[in-house]
């Protein structure tokens, strides 16, 4: 046992710290914490277990929730790369949570300066912010307004979020090895959705124009009637449908009956209707193009 | 650490200043909470400097001065007693055993020359032991925890280390052990 120096509780604290958040090395903290004498002990040797220790959970708090952007990076700049990034965003922003992971909140704005400067590919800001929801939603408490999807009003699920990206972005981490960065989305952004579903599944999907609008009604407490319907241009029968798909899909909760189809004559189908997006997960879905997983 | 969590257990300098202040915030935090709280031993790889008393007493001050329970990890005893090189029956002696609420069962990886409390693999022979030991200096039956939360076995392999558990419990203490789990997973 090391019994030759007793340091106030915050000089320790004041030596140790800076090891064990990763920005002084274990000579330097030895030297200070054991000097001299104390520096060849076995205790100087294991102090080297925390800093490996509080490394590892650093990794940790972002290698699972950014795998996407992780892999990104470890295909165009290496392990390396990767490694000197994890060390740069916890110097900008050192861990504050007592939820591991929560701790990567502000890698996607961290990424969007490191963009600018040209030390990441320009994509990796949008990567890490579509990682970062996908992993709000798989681990967004439960919300009471959730635990009944078939009772009550229509509404949207508590996990429903739309993001909008500039870049192909479901289609680059379905396969990300197969190109080298995603496709620029030129003009108009991809809209995903991400939510969690019926079966308490994290989903994100590209959202339809039109999936978009029922959502936007819902959430304006506006009828999915006749007069909507003639409003944006489509049938009711594929207003409806198209609730029905987020409600089934889980996008949507409340009775179903709130989509029963009207008794009024529903006009013919117009002429270009457009396609819906997203189905139930357990739904085979058709090739009219929907986008999956 | 500095307002800062780094996730992990840290040492402290077995130190009087260092039992001062934990004891002043395990006493502000059961008077906030209003319920007591129970410490437990943590495993430590290096003494921090500035050390003025061994584990144990630091550990037996800090819980008469916080007046607290004491969560006793006997696999950490013994992965203490191991990289330290103190005898784990002696630290036990000197447990205030009336302050104990709970026990906990380990495995354990040995990297290099140090044993690092993992959580993985079966508890060895001798933290069982261990646990036989502490089950007869307590007297009595003390509920205990059985952990392991990396590289998971199937659920059979963990109730075995449940009922070898109890097997020990029923034998220092008698037959006052609550049946063993039932249900179609073994």
């Amino acid at each position: 046992m090391t019994r030759q120096r007793q340091p106030p509780l915050q000089t320790f604290f004041a030596q140790i710290g800076p090891f064990l958040l990763g920005t002084q090395d274990h000579a330097q903290t030895v030297q200070a914490l054991y000097g001299s004498q104390g520096k060849t002990s076995i205790d100087a040797q294991r102090l080297e277990i925390y800093g490996r220790f509080c490394q590892t959970h650093r990794f940790e708090a972002v290698d699972s929730v950014f795998s996407a952007c992780r892999q990104a990076v470890l295909q165009h700049q290496g392990d390396a790369a990767w490694a000197a990034l994890v060390h740069r965003y916890f110097l900008a922003h050192p861990m504050h949570h007592f939820e591991l992971n929560q701790n990567g909140e502000h890698l996607p704005t961290f990424l969007a300066a490191e963009a600018e400067a040209g030390l990441v590919p320009a994509f990796l800001p949008a990567l890490a912010d579509f990682d970062w929801w996908e992993w709000q939603v798989q681990s967004a408490p439960d919300d009471p307004a959730d635990a009944q999807p078939d009772e009550g009003p229509l509404r949207l699920g508590s996990t429903v979020d739309v993001r909008p990206y500039a870049w192909d972005l479901l289609g680059y981490v379905k396969d990300p090895g197969a190109t080298a960065a995603p496709a620029a989305k030129d003009g108009e952004p991809q809209l995903i959705v991400f939510w969690r579903d019926r079966s308490l599944d994290g989903r994100r999907e590209q959202a339809h124009p039109l999936e978009l609008l029922v959502i936007k009604a819902v959430i304006e407490g506006v009828a999915l009637n006749q007069d909507l319907a003639k409003r944006i241009g489509v049938s009711t029968k594929l207003l409806k449908e198209t609730a029905q798909d987020l409600l089934a899909a889980g996008i949507l909760l409340g009775q179903p009956a709130h989509l029963a189809p009207s008794k009024r004559k529903t006009t013919s189908k117009t002429k270009s209707e457009p396609k819906r997006a997203i189905a139930p997960a357990n739904r085979k879905r058709s090739s009219s193009g929907l986008v999956s997983d | 650490m500095q307002g800062q969590p780094v996730h992990d257990l840290l040492p402290l300098p077995f130190s009087q200043q260092a039992l001062e202040h934990t004891a002043a915030r395990i006493r502000q935090v059961q008077q906030q909470v209003g319920r007591p709280l129970v410490l437990e031993n943590a495993t430590f790889y290096a003494h921090m400097p500035g050390a003025q008393m061994d584990e144990a007493t630091f550990l037996g001050q800090l819980l008469e001065a916080g007046d607290c329970g004491l969560l006793l990890d006997v696999n950490n005893v013994y992965v203490n007693s191991q990289n330290h090189g103190f005898d784990a029956q002696q630290f036990i002696d000197r447990m205030p055993m009336h302050r104990v609420r709970q026990l906990h069962l380990a495995g354990h990886t040995l990297q290099g020359d140090t044993i690092i409390d993992t959580h993985i693999g079966p508890i060895i022979d001798p933290v069982w032991e261990l646990y036989r030991y502490t089950l007869k200096r307590a007297g009595r039956l003390i509920p205990t925890l059985i952990e392991w939360d990396q590289e998971i076995p199937p659920l059979a392999e963990v109730l075995d280390e449940v009922d070898r558990a109890r097997a020990i419990a029923v034998q220092v203490c008698g037959p006052q052990v609550p049946e063993p789990l039932s249900g179609g997973a073994r």
